[in-house]
């Protein structure tokens, strides 16, 4: 039995049947002109932060951990005492001129 | 009784916009052109979405959200590319990320939608009913490929596209093309000597 051929000629019955008919025209521009709408509307801040978290945390979570990894490395030396210090020390790592 | 035929001026006037018109209308936020833009290209993103939904309501649903892909990302359309092909491979693209998304569901449920195996016509004529049991067939071995494989196949041998537009429309080599389907057929084969499905 060549079953490539068979293969073949499943693939080539299979292609030629639409498995759930052709679409329907009944309500179709209704649903999808109410659907435009639904889309079109500016998200609720509850939803924007549902949208990105999930991106933003695969994004950032990296970094940050890289970030602090890079930072404590270079700092290790380094033994600030009491929470002002510890402060001053981090507040160099700002771009800022403090 | 004197009365205007205004369908046959409408689909006059319709046609005459070219395809352009109604793309840069609906990249402007023309709701109007977008729905007949929707309407020209709802059969072929159907017919390749009817290979992935399980049932017709499914199927509905995917097809309305993959409209909408296509609305939110029309900003993203060069013109100097074919209108068609970036439906398609919105279509395409969206398809892989629902099978993706639903396969740990789709792997729990039954392989026919047994409602619509119960409206199946006695009287089905014999071609017809060839092409529905290959289709069941097909859908079984297609189940036990993983999704770019299942993907590869489905445009390759079902949609009957060539290797360079299925590359085209997955974003895949054409390389990383031949080789899924060549392991993916070579799977199929297998698989159908082990479950000895009848033809």
């Amino acid at each position: 039995m060549n079953h490539d051929h068979s293969l073949d000629q499943l693939f080539a019955d299979a292609g030629k049947f639409s498995p759930h008919g052709e679409p329907s025209h009944f309500g179709f521009e209704t649903r999808l002109r109410a659907a435009l709408r639904a889309a079109g509307r500016d998200l609720s801040l509850s939803e924007w932060i549902a949208r990105v978290s999930w991106r933003f945390s695969v994004t950032a979570v990296p970094l940050l951990v890289t970030l602090a990894f890079a930072v404590s490395w270079q700092s290790q030396s380094i033994l600030p005492e009491g929470m002002g210090d510890i402060l001053i020390h981090w507040m160099e790592f700002l771009p800022l001129a403090l | 009784m004197f009365f205007f035929d205004t369908t046959r001026t409408t689909r006059r006037v319709e046609t005459e916009i070219p395809e352009s018109e109604w793309v840069a209308r609906a990249r402007m936020g023309d709701e109007d052109a977008f729905v007949h833009l929707a309407s020209t290209y709802r059969p072929r993103i159907w017919s390749t979405a009817s290979r992935f939904a399980r049932s017709r309501a499914e199927l509905e649903d995917l097809t309305q959200d993959l409209l909408l892909k296509l609305w939110r990302g029309l900003s993203s359309y060069r013109s100097d590319a074919p209108f068609e092909h970036w439906v398609m491979t919105v279509a395409v693209r969206g398809c892989y990320d629902f099978l993706r998304s639903n396969r740990r569901r789709r792997e729990s449920e039954a392989i026919v939608d047994p409602e619509e195996h119960r409206n199946t016509p006695d009287n089905e004529p014999d071609r017809e009913r060839t092409r529905r049991e290959a289709w069941e067939t097909v859908a079984i071995l297609l189940d036990h490929l993983d999704t770019k494989d299942r993907m590869v196949i489905t445009l390759l041998d079902l949609e009957e596209r060539g290797v360079r537009e299925t590359a085209l429309l997955t974003g895949w080599s054409e390389t990383n093309v031949k080789v899924r389907a060549h392991r993916a057929r070579k799977k199929m084969r297998n698989l159908f000597t082990e479950l000895q499905l009848d033809l």
